[in-house]
């Protein structure tokens, strides 16, 4: 089935326990918002659900029927889309050649890498320069894009509109509601109140 | 019957995939450094000044053909261990490395940044050993089986390196100092190897001919061992 499942999930640092016993279900349309104080372990559960990292215990599972998404089962061999502060994107290539090389490595020719750019509000005319002239919010709207590539149906983004303007922020949101709508899962971790006051079908605080 | 097409099927299009993403790395990789130059700038620059001051001290000495062949790799080594150790540090420390993580299957990453360090090597070669052989002219020349030594021993010198360099790059701190330190007992059985086998390239001895010869087929193993065994440790070193 097309469900993401986190089953008893548990996070630690050493001695420092930063989360345990996190389990949930989501079903295609799910928008999942994820809060708590900043180094509660939102980003580690993120990670965790993408791939990257590897809880203490417990299992995430997509789909549900499959084996569970391990460090040696990553995100790259699945359908899901992961954008996050500790992904960085190649600073002396272009916005166009990332996007290109990154969906080649999923194995994706001709993927219409202007279209991606200007949905995200970001000059088609500087696709060509590199990204270590863009600024803070531009990279992210890049990041966004990146996250995008190949459509997944899982899209995990933590702390999305932490350095965007009103015009990134409401690009992000149509993108969310866009893919809801269309049957996808959203995952999300934010610090910002009205975000989670407003986003999300589904709740999750980690920590007290 | 079936079955098996299909998992032949399956792992010749993984196959596949996994090359292609392979040969993207080495382009990206290939791109920004003729963008950077960080590597290729280090590595020349290190090979040039070495081999000026090498000559510089020993042009007047008459030197044997095995002291010629150790100084030789002493400087080919150095002069590629200077830019070896940053194709995952690089990665590492400009928080590209999760995104690679994310896109790339873990064997296709070494494999990209095998053929990138390979290709550095060649360079470090290329630059040195003409520019060494004018200065440091040996009693004779068996191009031939020189160039065999170079292949090989670059082969080992790239694949232990590039390992090597995985390893060291999720250290916190000291990751040069930690890179020659964890290279050094990996790479000696090699540089030995490569020394006695130059030594056959340089003379006229026929014993050290053949000692060349049978150092090329140790060379060889020592470059397959290590590839074959990187490649299934990789994915243990490259995910946390």
């Amino acid at each position: 089935m097309d469900v993401l499942e986190a089953d008893d999930i548990a996070m630690a640092y050493g001695p420092r326990v930063l989360f345990r016993n996190v389990s949930f279900t989501l079903t295609p349309g799910d928008f999942l918002i994820v809060t708590g104080r900043n180094g509660a372990g939102k980003s580690s559960l993120l990670k965790i659900l993408a791939g990257l990292s590897r809880p203490i215990a417990g299992v995430v599972r997509y789909p549900s029927d499959a084996g569970a998404i391990t460090n040696a089962n990553p995100a790259n061999e699945l359908p899901i889309g992961y954008c996050g502060p500790d992904i960085n994107i190649y600073d002396e290539l272009s916005a166009a050649e990332n996007l290109t090389f990154f969906s080649g490595l999923r194995g994706l020719a001709n993927v219409p890498v202007r279209d991606l750019i200007s949905q995200f509000g970001l000059d088609p005319k500087r696709s060509s320069e590199p990204v270590s002239s863009y600024s803070t919010g531009m990279r992210q709207r890049l990041k966004h894009a990146l996250s995008l590539v190949g459509s997944p149906r899982v899209l995990i983004w933590d702390e999305p509109t932490a350095t965007l303007d009103s015009n990134g922020r409401k690009l992000a949101e149509d993108v969310i509601s866009s893919h809801t709508s269309k049957g996808g899962i959203f995952i999300v971790a934010t610090n910002v109140d009205d975000e989670a006051e407003r986003w999300g079908t589904k709740k999750l605080r980690i920590g007290p | 019957m079936k079955p098996n097409a299909g998992v032949q099927k399956s792992f010749g299009s993984d196959l596949k995939h996994g090359l292609h993403s392979a040969g993207l790395i080495f382009k990206k990789d290939l791109q920004v450094e003729f963008r950077t130059r960080y590597a290729l700038g280090s590595v020349s620059l290190f090979s040039l000044t070495t081999v000026v001051a090498v000559s510089g001290a020993l042009s007047s000495q008459n030197l044997h053909s095995d002291v010629k062949a150790a100084l030789l790799w002493v400087v080919l080594l150095f002069a590629a261990m200077s830019g070896l150790a940053r194709v995952f540090v690089r990665e590492v420390e400009s928080g590209t490395s999760d995104a690679l993580k994310l896109y790339a299957p873990a064997a296709s990453v070494y494999a990209g940044k095998l053929l990138f360090n390979l290709a550095l090597v060649a360079a470090v070669e290329l630059i040195t050993v003409p520019l060494y052989l004018i200065v440091l002219p040996p009693q004779v020349i068996h191009p031939g089986l020189l160039i065999a030594v170079l292949a090989l021993g670059g082969l080992g010198l790239s694949s232990a390196a590039t390992f090597v360099a995985a390893l060291i790059a999720q250290a916190k701190s000291g990751k040069s100092a930690l890179f020659f330190t964890v290279a050094f007992p990996v790479l000696m059985p090699l540089l030995l190897v490569a020394v006695k086998s130059t030594v056959g390239a340089f003379d006229l001895v026929p014993t050290h001919e053949s000692q060349a010869v049978s150092g090329m087929y140790v060379l060889a193993c020592y470059s397959v061992v290590t590839t074959t065994a990187a490649l299934l440790l990789f994915e243990y070193v490259w995910r946390d």
